[in-house]
């Protein structure tokens, strides 16, 4: 097992954050900044956007996205070895994890059902009879994986590989295989939760959200403690500002589908610095109700979409707005270099600038207007 | 027009009367079903263009929509996000026969959906998403009533093609060749007929010739003997 703990961190000296900090400060000047990816917009071929990228540091190759996705996990890599204080990459890594272990959940129970029959009360399913035998509610901590029933016809591990995210804190092949044989105590303990929890949950209600809305719901909630014990106000409060745009996300389109009551309660991911209460008794509200709700905290610049969100556009707007959001709390910890700020700020620059790049990608492959493009652009700057 | 090569005669010519009655017959009938098919066929192409633009304009808003979510979306988070799909569905294919043809009837039997009932979970995936899966999962019995129409249409349009084909085939070859054949036939058994006719009227013609002659020589005998009794 490999346990991760923060309870034995030494402080770190504040020379170690002083270096770090000027090593990424250096790596700033490469990120493709607002006007840059403006005039990127604009871009004629996918060459041209290969150009920048590799003026970026991204790797050249043939595939625009792979190599992408490479240079954005090369820049990960080396930020999370420049962190002079242990914790930070468990942190960083674990949502990789969590999206390893829904794509191998959701690989193995995709088979699990009898066509046209429910999950709960179906005799004939093992999966379903061995999991509702044990099973109470959707998260039970301290249960392991080898209280799960065996699965059937599960995928091969390589077959899985391109779904898979890397790096990650646990191989991707350990994941899969201590989910497979059901071994306890060979997997990062909030993995083997939360396979549990989500496996569970789906046995109730065999939906892909379920699943998800499990694995995640225990990653925030796990992210949230594991970000307080490192200590750093700072990321603290921009990990809970995080969690409320998501949940305020999750809010409306909870709203905008129209969704049974119990559905915005399985979504709601737990650590925001607004309480899940508050998006709670919003459940059946209107768009100006929310609107209203929200207008005296720092996410009414986003709630005041609510009224219109569901129209063509507007979730694209909505994602947009909480990005620049995110990137200008990332800014109030820019003049911090004895700390993990700007490190952090780094981080979430070039996932950002990812998005622009893939935006702009995807934009030339499929005939999308440049003006579109520009107003989705995500703030990179500094 | 070439002719059909076949023995001018008259056992032939009532075959090739029959041929051609049943062929008149025949063609009435093809230029009836050409019809038919293709008043049903224009039909189906109208209400078949109607739901075409109407599909197309709802493919178009959900891929313009999930286009802005794959773009701010990996690779990895999308292919997983998708990864469980949908619960299953039957499709049951029926047939219907329009004018001899046999087209396909669908039926679609969703399992019940929530609205809510999505492949993903909120956290990690945009909300773009939400309303390109929501208006693919909208438009499937659509796109399965277009696919049922076009392969209709399909069908119907190789009918009255092949239709065509042989109402041209029978107006213009066999009719013709069939009209052509049994005129040569009546022709040659006129002509046959007439060359008889002639022979007769010449053998007749020899016979009272000859006829003519033996009474001249039985007159000129006669009158030769009372000639000679008289001397």
């Amino acid at each position: 097992m490999t346990e991760r703990t923060t309870a034995f961190r030494r402080p770190a000296p504040d020379t170690d954050y002083a270096y770090a900090s000027s090593r990424v400060r250096a790596l700033e000047a490469r990120v493709l900044d607002g006007a840059r990816m403006a005039r990127l917009s604009e871009a004629q071929s996918v060459d041209e956007v290969v150009r920048a990228m590799a003026e970026a540091g991204y790797p050249s190759g043939e595939q625009p996205e792979q190599s992408l996705s490479e240079g954005l996990a090369a820049q990960a890599a080396l930020v999370r070895d420049l962190f002079p204080e242990p914790g930070y990459d468990e942190v960083l890594l674990l949502p990789q994890d969590a999206h390893n272990l829904k794509v191998i959940l959701k690989a193995f129970l995709s088979g699990q059902l009898p066509d046209g029959e429910r999950f709960v009360g179906d005799e004939t399913s093992a999966l379903g009879e061995g999991l509702l035998a044990g099973s109470g509610s959707g998260d039970v901590p301290g249960d392991d994986l080898a209280s799960l029933p065996r699965f059937a016809d599960v995928p091969t591990a390589d077959s899985l590989r391109p779904y898979a995210l890397s790096p990650s804190l646990e191989p991707f092949q350990a994941v899969y295989e201590a989910v497979r044989d059901r071994s306890a105590g060979r997997i990062h303990p909030f993995l083997e939760a939360a396979a549990v929890a989500a496996v569970r949950a789906f046995a109730q209600d065999p939906v892909g959200s379920v699943l998800d809305a499990a694995v995640d719901r225990l990653l925030y909630d796990t992210l949230s403690r594991k970000v307080a014990a490192l200590g750093n106000p700072w990321f603290r409060d921009f990990q809970a500002f995080r969690v409320d745009l998501l949940n305020l996300g999750v809010l409306l389109r909870v709203l905008a589908m129209g969704s049974p009551a119990g559905r915005l309660a399985q979504e709601l991911l737990p650590g925001g610095s607004l309480p899940e209460t508050a998006f709670l008794r919003l459940e059946g509200a209107t768009g100006e109700q929310v609107a209203d709700a929200f207008r005296a905290t720092p996410l009414a610049p986003l709630s005041a979409l609510a009224p219109e969100y569901g129209k063509p556009g507007v979730a694209a707007r909505f994602g947009r707005l909480a990005d620049d959001l995110l990137s200008a709390r990332v800014r109030t910890g820019r003049r911090v270099l004895f700390g993990p700020e700007i490190l952090l700020g780094y981080l979430h620059a070039r996932e950002m600038e990812a998005k622009n790049l893939r935006l702009v990608l995807t934009a030339l492959r499929n005939g999308i207007r440049s003006a579109q493009v520009r107003d989705l652009l995500r703030d990179t700057t500094f | 027009m070439a002719r059909i090569q076949v023995n001018p005669t008259r056992m032939e010519l009532l075959r090739l009367k029959k041929r051609l009655a049943v062929a008149r017959r025949g063609h009435k009938l093809l230029k009836d079903k050409r019809d038919e098919l293709m008043k049903r066929f224009l039909d189906l192409v109208r209400s078949n263009r109607d739901l075409r633009q109407e599909v197309e304009t709802r493919l178009a808003e959900a891929f313009r929509e999930f286009v802005l979510a794959r773009a701010v979306l990996s690779r990895e988070a999308l292919e997983s996000a998708l990864l469980m799909g949908a619960p299953p569905l039957d499709l049951p294919v029926d047939t219907q026969n329009i004018m001899s043809v046999e087209v396909p009837v669908f039926e679609l039997l969703f399992a019940e959906y929530r609205a809510d009932e999505l492949p993903y979970g909120m956290a990690g995936t945009p909300g773009e998403l939400d309303a390109a899966i929501a208006t693919f999962r909208e438009i499937l019995p659509a796109m399965l009533r277009l696919a049922e129409m076009e392969k209709t249409a399909q069908l119907l349009a190789e009918e009255i093609e092949k239709t065509r084909r042989r109402v041209n085939s029978l107006e213009y070859v066999l009719i013709p060749r069939l009209a052509e054949t049994i005129r040569f036939i009546t022709m040659k058994l006129d002509e046959n007929e007439r060359g008889n006719t002639t022979r007769l009227m010449k053998v007749k013609d020899m016979m009272v010739r000859q006829a003519l002659e033996q009474a001249r020589k039985f007159d000129e005998g006669v009158a030769a003997e009372r000639e000679g009794r008289l001397a």
